[in-house]
């Protein structure tokens, strides 16, 4: 089994299909699995054979796609590196990871100062320098064929450092066979029909999201398309989506409410848009309301780094069942994905009865094997075969998924079990509210308060006492924040979740006891 | 060079193909007849397709793309004029030098200048599009003498262009693809198919792709190398020379890579008449997406001017 075969068998069934798109720089199947199977035999010339890792850190390109298939052909370890992370991070995942060649780009080369006798090579897109090979010459001269490497289903194709709101990253080890299982499900729940001409816009990171979604779209023969810029501008998004006739893509929340509050969206024909996927945080259920009719097609997935893409998903019909069931239905996770199994579990492990809140757990192929050298790490998340997810949530009668919170972000108040996110969403609906983050400070009465973190709307003006009102009004008054904040904007980490962490530090300081 | 039956083999075949549209694309039925000849620019070939008789009238392509991109406009502008249209040199059948130093945009200008003088005109009426936007611009202001009219397809004067660098973030934005064809290795991933995806006739496309094969991608993108402006964008003095004759300024409005603010102020930059027709509806390759509108308003200007 190698994952890398997608690629061989799409190219052979569709050799002149464009398969990455970026501008005027096109190449079809043919040409890209040539240059995929050139650059694994390059990848073995440098010593990069089954078994070794190597690191990505690249902005979108085309480049960056060839890389991941020419290491699952070769049967690396891909380690594909958030562009946005900290140089330091950088170095430590590839240190960590040993990673014995670096694919990167001009602008990254300072992150990793050559050292000596430093075992790993640099191989650049940008101009060859003394102590790097340029991508083009790792390339030339080698074999348009290449039989691929015949892994074992347990091999580690793709290392997915996960983001961590504390401490190192940790590398979850995807093998051939999760990548495998992903991809299945892809065809089964999101994407069951696929056209003869489908196309993906890769306006998320490659490195995560975008990146994982590319698996199932080379196996339908899609078109990739990429931006030409790094950033997300979404007025070009809005362009593309309809110039390339986009019929599926990834994004983050965050993305898809930047298209909703730009001018030209009104304008945006989305018509050929089959499946707009979306996950990664939390969307709220009046974002969600008002994306839903400028894109019809959208389908909620909810994954870990650990387990990617594939734990439940909220179907295009769930979200447009109508009515008061949709309120409901949007604000849930959806049901688990095909061949999943879904738990919510209290702190014994113990199954727990539909409606009571406990820690997600989940258990399938596509699940990790456990953290690149870290048995503490493991034995912790994978127990008896169930991933632990650190989510907390609960089962409606239907079988519905309702995420509450990370259980770390959970605040216990005189006693009280208090999900932050319930509180979220109900700022959310208040028109001046833009942006809000519902985090537990001490306080020697209640042991911990509620308090709202809330970025206003331009333009518009609210007080405290007005939004604390505003949530007596829809929920129970013991929920209701303590005290509001007002800033400009909330802390993000690098994949664009709200950092909870460093929004309680500073009311911590003091306090001998952290949650 | 190609012997001339083999182009009306060429010719009728794009005749039969769009005849049903009707005669803007029968060469042959317009009785133009197309020859082909090659000019010696210090060295490098440049080779040129020609028809009509008269005042002369040079066309000049850009990216990417070769003389054939006018195979709209020829039949009627050669009623009245002996009109060129050239492959700039890296395209199809010119030559294709090595090294980014050898296109410079003076370079690119002197095979125009090399093509005017080979066919003994002591003036001419230049056209360009894209990069041949940027080539005849230069040349008017280089040549004042020769240049007897001036037109322009999408492509804004230097210094409007500049002068959107330098205040325009969504045009610096817009021409991240040109910083984009200035990395090295950027030619790699250009493809004779890719690039010729913007055309949409089937049959012309499959034209586009075999002389595409026959170009150099990374001559191509030396032009981008070579001229495109790169930050702080200061205006250079070769640019403040004005130009001086009649100018025909054409510009699709969908245009993504060259946005349309910097058309502002343009007349400031001539000293004679300035005509600017603005297309609603077309995007960059203009003359392509309303060839008949382009046409209509090329022959009309040219009457009058």
């Amino acid at each position: 089994m190698n994952i890398g075969s997608l690629l061989t068998t799409a190219a052979a069934g569709r050799p002149e299909q464009w398969a990455t798109v970026r501008g005027p720089q096109r190449q079809n199947y043919r040409q890209f699995n040539a240059r995929v199977n050139r650059l694994a035999h390059g990848l073995e010339a440098l010593g990069a054979t089954r078994g070794t890792n190597i690191a990505i850190l690249m902005t979108n390109m085309p480049q960056m796609l060839e890389v991941m298939f020419a290491g699952f052909k070769a049967g690396c370890g891909v380690v594909p590196i958030n562009f946005r992370l900290h140089p330091q991070e950088c170095s430590y995942i590839v240190s960590h990871s040993e990673s014995r060649v670096v694919f990167t780009e001009e602008q990254f080369q300072d992150t990793f100062p050559p050292g000596a006798g430093d075992p790993v090579q640099m191989v650049t897109t940008g101009p060859q320098t003394e102590g790097s090979l340029s991508y083009e010459a790792v390339l030339d001269g080698q074999s348009d064929l290449y039989d691929e490497v015949d892994a074992n289903p347990d091999d580690v194709a793709w290392l997915f450092y996960t983001s961590g709101t504390t401490g190192r990253p940790k590398g979850a080890m995807l093998t051939h066979r999760n990548l495998w299982g992903m991809t299945e499900r892809f065809h089964q729940d999101i994407l069951p029909d696929p056209g003869d001409h489908e196309a993906v816009l890769h306006a998320a990171p490659l490195s995560h999201g975008s990146g994982l979604y590319a698996l199932p779209n080379v196996a339908n023969a899609a078109s990739h398309i990429f931006l030409e810029t790094s950033s997300f501008e979404p007025q070009r998004v809005l362009e593309i989506l309809h110039e390339q006739a986009v019929t599926n893509l990834f994004a983050a929340p965050a993305m898809i409410n930047r298209l909703l509050e730009c001018s030209q969206m009104e304008h945006t024909d989305t018509s050929s848009i089959r499946a707009l996927v979306y996950g990664g945080a939390p969307m709220m259920v009046d974002d969600l309301k008002r994306a839903i009719t400028h894109f019809p097609n959208m389908v909620q997935i909810y994954g870990l780094g650990e387990t990617p893409m594939t734990i439940t998903y909220l179907s295009q019909e769930a979200h447009r069942i109508g009515g008061d069931r949709q309120e409901k239905r949007l604000g849930s996770a959806g049901i688990p994905r095909t061949g999943v199994d879904v738990a919510v579990v209290d702190s014994q492990g113990k199954v727990l009865p539909t409606g009571q809140i406990g820690e997600v757990v989940t258990r399938s192929e596509v699940v990790t094997t456990g953290y690149w050298k870290d048995p503490a790490a493991t034995a912790e998340a994978l127990k008896a075969g169930w991933l632990h997810t650190g989510d907390l949530g609960y089962f409606d009668d239907d079988g519905y998924l309702y995420l509450s919170d990370r259980s770390k972000d959970m605040i216990i108040s005189g006693g009280e079990n208090i999900y932050p996110r319930e509180i979220e969403e109900v700022l959310t609906k208040h028109l001046a509210v833009r942006e809000v983050a519902v985090i537990g400070v001490p306080d020697d009465r209640w042991g911990e308060a509620v308090k709202a973190v809330v970025v206003l709307h331009r333009g518009h003006d609210a007080d405290a006492q007005e939004l604390i009102s505003f949530c007596q009004d829809h929920i129970a008054s013991y929920k209701k924040p303590k005290s509001i904040d007002f800033v400009d904007e909330l802390p993000k980490n690098n994949y664009g979740k709200t950092l909870k962490r460093e929004l309680r530090e500073p009311y911590w300081a003091d306090a001998t006891r952290q949650i | 060079m190609a012997a001339p039956h083999s182009i009306f083999a060429c010719l009728a075949l794009s005749f039969i193909a769009f005849g049903s549209h009707g005669i803007r694309y029968g060469f042959a039925a317009d009785n133009a007849t197309l020859r082909h000849g090659v000019a010696d620019s210090s060295g490098v070939d440049i080779h040129f397709v020609h028809a009509g008789e008269g005042p002369l009238l040079v066309m000049i392509h850009g990216f990417p793309d070769y003389w054939y991109t006018w195979r709209d406009q020829i039949p009627a502008l050669a009623q009245s004029f002996h009109v060129v249209a050239i492959d700039q040199r890296g395209y199809n059948k010119s030559s294709q030098p090595k090294g980014v130093e050898n296109y410079t945009v003076d370079k690119l200008v002197a095979d125009v200048d090399a093509v005017v003088e080979h066919l003994g005109g002591k003036t001419a009426t230049i056209l360009g599009h894209d990069w041949g936007g940027m080539v005849a611009w230069t040349y008017a202001m280089t040549h004042p003498g020769k240049t007897e009219r001036l037109i322009i397809l999408n492509l804004p004067h230097p210094r409007g262009l500049l002068r959107e660098l330098r205040e325009n973030p969504q045009q610096v934005k817009n021409s991240q693809y040109a910083r984009n064809f200035q990395q090295v290795g950027a030619a790699a991933l250009l493809t004779a198919e890719g690039i010729s995806a913007w055309v949409r006739e089937p049959e012309a496309r499959q034209r586009y792709i075999e002389a595409f094969k026959r170009s150099s991608f990374i001559g191509m993108l030396n032009y981008y190398k070579a001229n495109y402006p790169r930050p702080p964008y200061k205006e250079d003095a070769a640019l403040r020379r004005q130009v001086k004759c009649p100018t025909l300024l054409i510009h699709g409005l969908e245009d993504k890579a060259l946005l349309d603010g910097a058309l502002n102020e343009t007349w400031r930059w001539i000293d004679n008449e300035l005509t600017l027709v603005t297309i609603p509806g077309a995007g960059h390759f203009v003359h392509r997406d309303k060839p008949k509108q382009v046409t209509r308003s090329l022959v009309g200007w040219l009457k009058t001017h």
